[in-house]
């Protein structure tokens, strides 16, 4: 593999430096397309504001062009751009008995980044280093280490782009395939491979991949990759080490858009037909769910197949304020696995299937968006792992979140909802409005309005058993006090309502008034049942102003929830700002309600910003969640102790 | 790490351009349509870009500031604003309406980065994160953060380049 993989990116080189030689068109071709661009970007801005600056001509980026490579020419010693950007997140952690939290070994744990690029006219080049000494608490274990997953070589023109090595990717959104990072979630699913993309005239973009998915740390040519079906005695029992190794997994895409809006040259609309076929080969398939081992014969009939072929048909619509988005997706079969932790019985062959429409309208301060979505076996993973019934959070071939408003304020976030990938139906509304300066509720200021519905049902699956509850919530009991069960079929899993106003009263006053009604379904492990859960949420965010250098944000939050183990919480933040450098905070979110768990999540911090350097240091009990203090948000994992952020950027 | 840091050390002893140019990435316009994000560099008028999402309180904030500011803004110097969300799938609906709503995507350039290649270009850890690229399109100042206030470092600057 590790032969064929290198000779493969000897090809790919070959062919890049063969493109790039056909490829030297004539400066009028490159116009050209300057020319299509400077359309795009010009019917984007008119589209909204016909009274905008901001139109681009044509004639502004062919002069602009010529400019441009007149400096590069003059300056004689253009070596290209490096840019980079550094960042480090490290806890010093503290043992916190009261809510049962022990630190790791060490009391530390360190996640840091170091992003390189190097441009060169096309060309570019670009690296990324991760060290965790020691992976912070709630970030999978598998980062550790020292180590160069991300690194690549690219070159790209007007009319087509070729990488060697790690890139990111998504087709349509997502649904089908997404390769992409979101550090603070603990996620890298980049490709390492190769990569080509065409764009024809903005008539038709092809992209197309092939590549082994990231693995955590591990690199592809790593000894823990197995390529051959593992040895079993007759008892199933397993010869090899074999629980530490993964069979190796090869992706391939195509994806191709085709605008309909640019071949008939339907002015004002834009209207384009899109189509991905992916294949995932993954050479074995082996488990261990509880004791028990498997072997690939013994699963589900010996059928697993290696090879797994999806593909999804997508088509977009927009013109003015309209906008129609409609995607399906089809995947091969597959094992399905729950993601509720149902039996093994539950593991079967199955083909997958999803369907997303996304649709908006808007006018003047009015807009509004409507999303539909059904997924049907849909879980997907890049690799499968000899313990699958564990959660590999960087194991995502597909990116299919929860399609409901993700709350940043603590209280309303407090248990989210998380999509059942694998049988799930619902939608979701948003609607803004904006009460314009001068009217009678907009006063001189504007008023904004944001109202969000969603509601999910369980929908597909037929066998799955939830427990029976009455009007008011609460568990049915039978005769023996043993739970009274019905069928999960068309099960209710989640329903909100919420709505914020936002309103300037004057240039020194602004409030935020948010309330939030959650409906959800919980798994109460005790019991190994589920029961719906209602929440209300009410916060005020309000800022005051002094100058331009001072100002005060506080924030009060109210939960009410008394059909929940936790009971009522409440929160309060009180942030001071010097802008644009320094802010510091104290907070504290009260479990109140809960007779037997009375805690306090306090917390305390300063940042720091001054150019290319951001530092944040806090310390205090922290409950899983998003944490927007000190003018920034980001998700944090449950811990307790002090907190140093850095990023710097250059 | 001892390698990295040499290596690093290294590299940056180079005389190597690093006031950042715009990167050519593809970007979503407001109607869902692709865009090069170099197509933006007109060679006349220096922009600010905005990076926001809508989970980020105070990218809101921000981009509420400046578009409450702009207008006399423009009164002293002529710049764009493009405010580029990072929302990806679960959220660029929202983000698309709130735009909308809002006033950005009409009085700004909106632009969505849903797979956030933009982001990634710049090198953008957190947001928010505001740029100023001069007319062309050469990075000339960068922070991040919002706190009430800091727009006005934003008109200070363009001030400064149009001088």
């Amino acid at each position: 593999m590790n032969k064929k993989a290198i000779a493969g990116a000897v090809v790919i080189s070959a062919l890049l430096v063969a493109v790039r030689v056909s490829a030297s068109e004539p400066e009028t071709g490159i116009s050209q397309d300057y020319g299509t661009l400077a359309d795009g970007a010009q019917s984007a801005v008119s589209a909204g504001n016909p009274a905008s600056a901001n139109s681009i001509s044509y004639a502004d980026l062919e002069k602009n062009a010529a400019k441009d490579t007149e400096r590069k020419k003059s300056s004689g010693k253009y070596l290209g751009q490096l840019s980079g950007s550094f960042e480090t997140n490290t806890i010093h952690y503290v043992e916190d008995n009261p809510i049962g939290f022990i630190p790791p070994e060490g009391n530390y744990g360190s996640n840091n980044y170091l992003k390189l690029d190097y441009n060169y006219k096309g060309f570019s080049a670009g690296l990324q280093a991760e060290w965790y000494p020691q992976v912070l608490q709630g970030y999978d274990r598998q980062f550790k280490g020292l180590g160069l997953p991300f690194l690549y070589l690219s070159w790209q023109n007007d009319f087509m782009s070729a990488t060697v090595g790690s890139f990111y990717e998504q087709f349509g959104s997502g649904l089908l395939f997404r390769a992409w990072e979101d550090r603070t979630l603990g996620l890298n699913t980049a490709i390492t491979g190769a990569r080509l993309t065409f764009n024809i005239k903005d008539l038709v973009n092809i992209k197309v991949f092939s590549g082994l998915p990231r693995d955590y740390m591990k690199y592809p040519w790593s000894s823990s990759y197995m390529n051959y079906v593992p040895a079993f005695t007759e008892d199933m029992d397993v010869i090899d080490d074999i629980n530490t190794k993964t069979a190796r997994t090869v992706l391939t895409g195509l994806d191709v858009s085709f605008s309909l809006s640019e071949a008939l040259k339907l002015e004002d609309h834009y209207f384009t037909v899109e189509g991905s076929l992916l294949h995932k080969y993954s050479p074995w398939i082996w488990s261990s769910p509880g004791t028990t081992y498997y072997y690939i014969s013994e699963y589900a009939g010996g059928k697993v197949p290696s090879n797994v072929f999806s593909y999804s048909a997508r088509l977009n619509y927009a013109y003015k304020g309209f906008s129609a988005n409609f995607e399906y997706v089809g995947k091969g079969k597959e094992i399905v696995r729950p993601t509720d932790g149902a039996s093994d019985a539950e593991n079967l062959l199955k083909r997958g299937n999803a369907q997303l429409i996304d649709l908006s309208y808007s006018t003047g301060g009015l807009s509004v968006s409507a999303m539909f979505r059904r997924l049907e076996n849909m879980r997907s993973d890049m690799y499968r792992r000899p313990d699958q019934t564990s959660s590999y959070t960087s194991n995502s071939l597909n990116y299919i979140p929860s399609l409901t408003t993700q709350h940043t304020y603590s209280l309303v976030a407090i248990e989210p909802y998380n999509v059942n990938a694998n049988d799930e139906i619902g939608g979701q509304i948003d609607v803004f409005y904006q009460f314009r300066r001068g009217t009678a509720l907009g006063g001189k200021r504007g008023l904004k309005v944001h109202a969000t519905f969603s509601t999910y049902y369980a929908n597909s699956l037929k066998d799955g058993l939830t427990m029976a509850t009455d009007e008011t919530g609460a568990p049915i009991y039978d005769d023996n006090f043993m739970p009274v069960l019905k069928s999960y079929n068309n099960q209710l899993m989640y329903r909100e309502f919420t709505f914020d106003i936002d309103k300037s009263f004057t240039k020194s006053f602004q409030a935020l008034f948010m309330y939030s009604y959650q409906k959800h379904l919980v798994h109460i492990p005790d019991l190994a049942t589920n029961h719906l859960e209602e929440r209300h949420a009410f916060v005020l965010d309000m800022t005051f102003k002094f100058s331009r250098k001072y100002s005060l944000r506080t924030e009060f939050q109210y939960l009410y929830s008394p059909l929940s183990e936790d009971k009522d919480w409440c929160a309060a933040l009180l942030e001071f700002n010097m802008a644009p450098k320094w802010s510091i905070y104290v907070s504290d979110m009260f479990n109140h309600g809960n007779p037997d768990a009375k805690h306090h999540y306090y917390q305390a911090g300063v940042a720091f910003t001054h150019s290319i350097v951001r530092a944040a240091l806090s310390y205090g009990r922290v409950k899983e969640g998003y944490i927007c203090s000190g003018g920034v948000c980001r998700f944090t994992p449950a811990y307790t102790g002090a907190n140093l952020s850095l990023t710097v950027r250059f | 790490m001892k390698k990295l840091l040499i290596l690093t050390i290294a590299l940056l002893s180079f005389n190597f351009a690093f006031a950042q140019q715009l990167p050519s990435v593809s970007v979503e316009q407001q109607n869902g349509e692709s865009i090069n994000v170099t197509s933006l560099i007109d060679g006349e008028t220096p922009m600010i870009v905005s990076f926001w999402s809508t989970t980020c309180k105070p990218c809101i904030k921000e981009l509420d500031a400046i578009y409450e500011a702009m207008p006399d803004w423009l009164d002293e110097t002529d710049f764009r604003m493009v405010a580029v969300s990072i929302d990806d799938a679960r959220s660029v609906a929202r983000a698309r309406s709130m735009a909308e709503a809002r006033g950005w995507a009409s009085d700004f350039t909106a632009l969505y980065d849903i797979n956030q290649d933009f982001k990634r270009a710049l090198n953008v850890n957190l947001t928010p994160q505001v740029f100023i690229f001069d007319k062309d399109g050469n990075q000339v100042y960068s922070h991040t953060g919002y706190l009430p206030g800091s727009e006005s470092e934003l008109i200070e600057k363009l001030i400064e380049i149009s001088e």
